[in-house]
């Protein structure tokens, strides 16, 4: 695979930016997005648009890796494939759903955070584990609450189109699990090669936490939340091929990450709704 | 000269938040340290004596004996060389880098002692070990918008 380009964030090193239409703002850094801490009318239509970017970008990175990797196994490169049909048809959707509650494509800034961090992997087993296993894998902790955020907010349709959206994502992450497993059976060396990638992911992640008190375009303090109540989907994580040990770990690790002091209550200026 | 011991070619480390885990390609095998194995490990990149290792452990834990350094100095040595991951040889012992040794987390003061832990990881404590939960992920950019209150 030939080296890709790369960009420079908070002295991070991460692939560049895929092509975007002309319409959309691309930011580097969360402290550049206009994300909202509410579930106001803009807090909805941005939540839309920032889910839909990132539809986007799951969609080119499965895309990229059968670009990357055309020596990979046939089966595993027909998964990527029908992981890039699930995921523009996810675009789609929340474009759609976007556009009746009065979005627009590109009226918030974008950042393609995962694709900066995912294509920076030289294999198609890292790529897997973060793309797929961790990302995804993080995706269906995040779906099951959303389902649930905007059906307390009154938008049944929304949550209903996250439900949809839930069962596919079960399913990439599943098919990531067998083909890591079966893998590293015949070779051990895939399991360092997630290894390595889960730990960059980490130092990537450490490398972009925002200062303290930093706040975004809109004047959300990035800090001001913990982000713990983010908590595992284990009924769907078990579907999606995780086993009883890996789910124990997960749940121990949020035990852990609540149990650290807080930063502070939650410190949200809400931009204008 | 004296015995010295140092890390075998060919091995890398992915380190924890906790300890350290070692994958050695020639025997397929991984092998995870507590911070202590991981800070006796850490100082095997260059030729140490059993001597040096025990300094070591006693200068960044108070409060552990010469007597119980130096078993658990030992009984690490004769597990990191039975894994294949040390050598031990007759040369000259380097000096001992100061501060933690490259790749050692720096501790703070309320991290107590553990002797050192070994252990060989299977497929799936490996897997158990690298994973990452949507919270931590969050703490870059709240990621995909979950947070209804005091978070973008």
């Amino acid at each position: 695979m030939t080296p890709p380009p790369t960009k420079v964030v908070r002295g991070v090193t991460l692939r560049a930016d895929p092509a975007r239409e002309p319409c959309f703002q691309v930011v580097h850094d969360s402290a550049q997005l206009a994300d909202y801490a509410d579930m106001s009318d803009v807090a909805r239509r941005q939540r839309l648009h920032k889910h839909m970017h990132n539809e986007m970008q799951s969609l080119e990175m499965a895309a990229q890796s059968l670009a990357d990797f055309p020596d990979a196994t046939w089966e595993l490169r027909m998964c990527l494939a029908r992981q890039c049909w699930d995921e523009s048809r996810h675009t789609r959707l929340l474009h759609g759903r976007l556009r009746e509650i009065g979005g627009r494509k590109g009226e918030f800034p974008v950042m393609n955070y995962e694709w900066s961090i995912t294509c920076m992997a030289d294999n198609v087993w890292a790529r897997l584990a973060i793309q797929n296993r961790t990302f995804e894998g993080g995706e269906i902790d995040l779906l099951r609450r959303l389902v649930r955020m905007w059906a307390d907010a009154g938008d049944p349709r929304t949550a209903e189109l996250l439900e949809g959206i839930l069962a596919d994502e079960i399913q990439h992450v599943r098919f990531s699990n067998v083909w890591i497993k079966r893998a590293a059976k015949e070779d051990p060396g895939v399991l360092w090669k997630l290894a390595s990638a889960v730990n960059f992911v980490r130092a990537v992640t450490k490398g972009l936490q925002p200062a303290p008190g930093e706040v975004n375009a809109v004047g959300v303090d990035m800090t001001g939340f913990e982000h713990v109540e983010v908590l595992a989907n284990v009924a769907d994580r078990r579907l999606a091929g995780f086993s009883e040990a890996e789910i124990a770990q997960i749940l121990e690790q949020e035990d852990a990450l609540q149990a650290q002091p807080r930063r502070g209550a939650a410190a949200a200026t809400p931009g204008p709704a | 000269m004296r015995t010295v011991f140092v890390a075998t070619a060919g091995l890398e480390t992915a380190p924890l938040a906790n300890g350290s885990v070692v994958y050695n390609l020639k025997t397929s095998k991984f092998i995870m340290l507590n911070p202590s194995a991981n800070l006796i490990w850490s100082a095997l990149s260059r030729a140490h004596s059993e001597q040096d290792l025990v300094d070591l452990l006693r200068d960044r834990y108070d409060g552990v004996d010469a007597s119980a350094a130096r078993q658990a100095v030992q009984a690490t040595l004769r597990e990191l060389q039975q894994l294949e991951l040390v050598a031990q040889r007759e040369g000259e012992a380097e000096p001992i880098e100061a501060g933690a040794p490259a790749g050692v987390r720096a501790s703070g003061p309320d991290d107590g002692y553990a002797p050192p832990s070994v252990k060989v990881l299977d497929e799936e404590d490996l897997l158990k070990v690298f994973q990452i939960t949507a919270a931590e992920i969050s703490v870059a950019s709240c990621w995909w918008a979950a947070c209804t209150a005091g978070c973008p």
